[in-house]
């Protein structure tokens, strides 16, 4: 499907290339400063030295918070913590959702009504309250967070695909392959998965951004880990006491989450339009 | 249509009592006895048993399952096992607060978006077209508590025009109060919501003036706006009517984490209390009652969609 030959006149919205161009360089720069972290940080994470609330200036780019510790470190910290988050989410939500999506599409009506039904409810439980739920009850740590972010994903994901997998199950050159005797597990592997894969990969880029949303929230609300190895959310937290004498720590971790989930969300936009040019732009 | 109501009443039902039994099951399965929070640390065996009967956790699952739902039906949620409140009346006592900042939130969005959403599609070659896609496509990756954070700071503590948080301890009986208290986070959550409804409301009307209908309707001599009315709109609406009913549960949700912020006393604050107290029949209820409203608010929205576009049942679209 994607590589269809190019219908002549036919341009590549300049306006889409350039959203993927704004969205890689945002999320490009906020990942090298991450992948940077793991090896430079301007200061210990549990380094006092600063003094408390300290403003900007003597090598704190960002200043101190209440106990003297560097808010610019703990915001390159943060920033692992949200690409791990978007990524475990993913990887979570992608693998079971996928899966899920597939079983269904593939089940008999009865069957397949059911698990409709179930997804549907599942749908409706929002994302963060499940989150929200199982973070409570598994105690508050950055794995349960994904987990939990990455199981409410995962329903989205098996809706989408069952769909997915139903209008490729209705193709005839799914019949013709079967008739000519191919597995159903390499049909899968070869017809299916191909042709729904850059739908269901652009949707999964979308849901990175919600899942970096959603482990902001559980932070703010206290159901992440605390400081100094914190979330953006629990460093806004911890910022809104003191917003009026240092606001350059109530802004920045915003600014970095926001930059990040626009960057992901402009980078899926983009990556759609490439993976299918014919569509038209909506949503 | 009766078909359909049917069948979708069914669906409703059978969701309901599914999510009460996932509901049920989560917490059960969740680690730690919550009688641990009703005793003293080195309780005696029987002292764990009365306890335990107190809970109703002393029989199997699913009987405690069916004496829950039962319960829950004739609004009995249980007791707070931190103050022992009945749970039933500590939600309704919070809804003055949850379900103004909701509704009236919800309502500002919707005045926001489909207006400037409209105008972004109709106008797409203006200057402000491209301004209102990069102020939406901004506005989705804005989490609502630092929106809040941001809102407090200018308003409440730079121009002090505002409360920063709070609300008036007798509640509705200070009517002027109270709603000060509610303007920032309504205008927060709104402002948050409208992004993306903004962005389903564009697309929705690109969609139609597109359509073959409306270039016919323009032949026959309709004004562009005449046929964008009569034609348009109800079309144009279909699809936002699908997004509104999970958009009003997103604003929920959104009200959830704002009045934390705004330290409101909602049905939010509740919820995130019970989970810091492991204070289970309170989460329940407070999961019951929120989750319901979703699965409601999703049926009634596919209930206007059929209602405003017959052409649906036929399709035999669920």
């Amino acid at each position: 499907m994607s590589r269809r030959p190019a219908a002549p006149g036919r341009v590549v919205s300049r306006r889409r290339s350039l959203h993927l161009m704004i969205g890689l360089t945002l999320v490009g720069i906020l990942a090298a400063a991450v992948i940077v972290s793991f090896f430079w940080l301007p200061f210990k994470p549990d380094d006092t030295s600063g003094g408390r609330l300290a403003p900007p200036g003597g090598g704190h780019l960002l200043g101190t918070d209440k106990l003297g510790r560097d808010l610019f470190t703990q915001l390159l910290i943060g920033g692992r913590i949200a690409f791990a988050t978007g990524l475990g989410a993913v990887a979570v939500g992608g693998v079971l959702g996928v899966t899920g999506g597939l079983l269904a599409g593939f089940a008999t009506r009865w069957l397949d009504d059911a698990a409709a039904v179930a997804l549907d409810i599942l749908i409706a439980f929002p994302t963060l309250l499940l989150a929200i739920l199982i973070v409570a009850g598994a105690g508050a740590s950055l794995g349960t967070a994904i987990l939990a972010i990455g199981l409410g994903m995962a329903a989205v994901v098996a809706r989408l695909t069952r769909v997915l997998v139903k209008q490729v199950l209705a193709r005839d050159y799914i019949t013709a392959a079967r008739v000519a005797g191919v597995s159903w597990p390499r049909i899968v592997g070869t017809h299916v998965l191909p042709n729904i894969a850059p739908v269901v990969l652009v949707n999964l880029a979308l849901q990175a951004g919600l899942a970096v949303l959603a482990e902001a929230s559980l932070s703010y609300l206290g159901l992440g880990t605390p400081p100094p190895n914190a979330s953006w959310g629990r460093l806004l937290f911890e910022a809104q006491a003191t917003v009026l004498t240092s606001p350059l720590a109530a802004l920045a971790p915003g600014i970095a989450l926001v930059a990040l989930v626009i960057g992901v969300n402009l980078t899926a936009d983009g990556l759609r339009d490439l993976a299918d040019p014919t569509r038209r732009r909506s949503r | 249509m009766l078909r359909y109501l049917l069948r979708r009443t069914a669906i409703l039902l059978v969701s309901l009592v599914l999510a009460a039994v996932v509901l049920f099951l989560l917490l059960r399965l969740l680690p730690g006895d919550p009688v641990n929070a009703l005793l003293p640390v080195g309780a005696t065996p029987e002292q764990i048993e009365a306890a335990r009967r107190e809970l109703g956790t002393d029989v199997s699952l699913p009987v405690q399952f069916l004496n829950w739902l039962r319960d829950a039906f004739t609004l009995d949620l249980g007791r707070s096992l931190i103050n022992t409140l009945p749970v039933g009346p500590e939600i309704v006592a919070r809804l003055p607060v949850t379900v103004p900042v909701t509704l009236s939130a919800f309502v500002l969005a919707i005045l926001i978006a489909v207006p400037v959403g409209a105008l972004a599609a109709i106008r797409a070659d203006r200057w402000y077209g491209p301004i209102i896609n990069a102020v939406a496509q901004l506005g989705i990756a804005v989490p609502a508590f630092w929106l809040g954070l941001l809102l407090i700071t200018v308003f409440a503590l730079r121009l002090q025009v505002l409360p920063a948080g709070g609300f008036p301890p007798d509640g509705w009986s200070s009517p002027g109060q109270a709603i000060e208290a509610l303007v920032l986070p309504v205008i927060t959550v709104a402002l948050v919501m409208s992004a993306s409804l903004i962005r389903y409301v564009r697309a929705a009307t690109l969609e139609v003036i597109g359509a073959d209908f409306l270039r016919t309707a323009r032949a026959l001599g309709e004004s562009p706006a005449g046929a964008m009315w009569r034609h348009g709109l109800r079309n144009a609406s279909v699809p936002v009517i699908a997004v509104l009913a999970v958009e009003l549960a997103t604003t929920f949700l959104g009200a959830v984490v704002v009045e934390s912020v705004f330290a409101l006393p909602g049905l939010g604050s509740l919820l995130v209390r019970g989970i810091s107290q492991h204070d289970y029949p309170v989460v329940q209820g407070v999961m019951l009652v929120s989750t319901a409203t979703v699965l409601l608010v999703g049926f009634l929205g596919d209930i206007a969609q059929r209602l405003v576009d017959p052409r649906l049942l036929q399709r035999g679209a669920s």
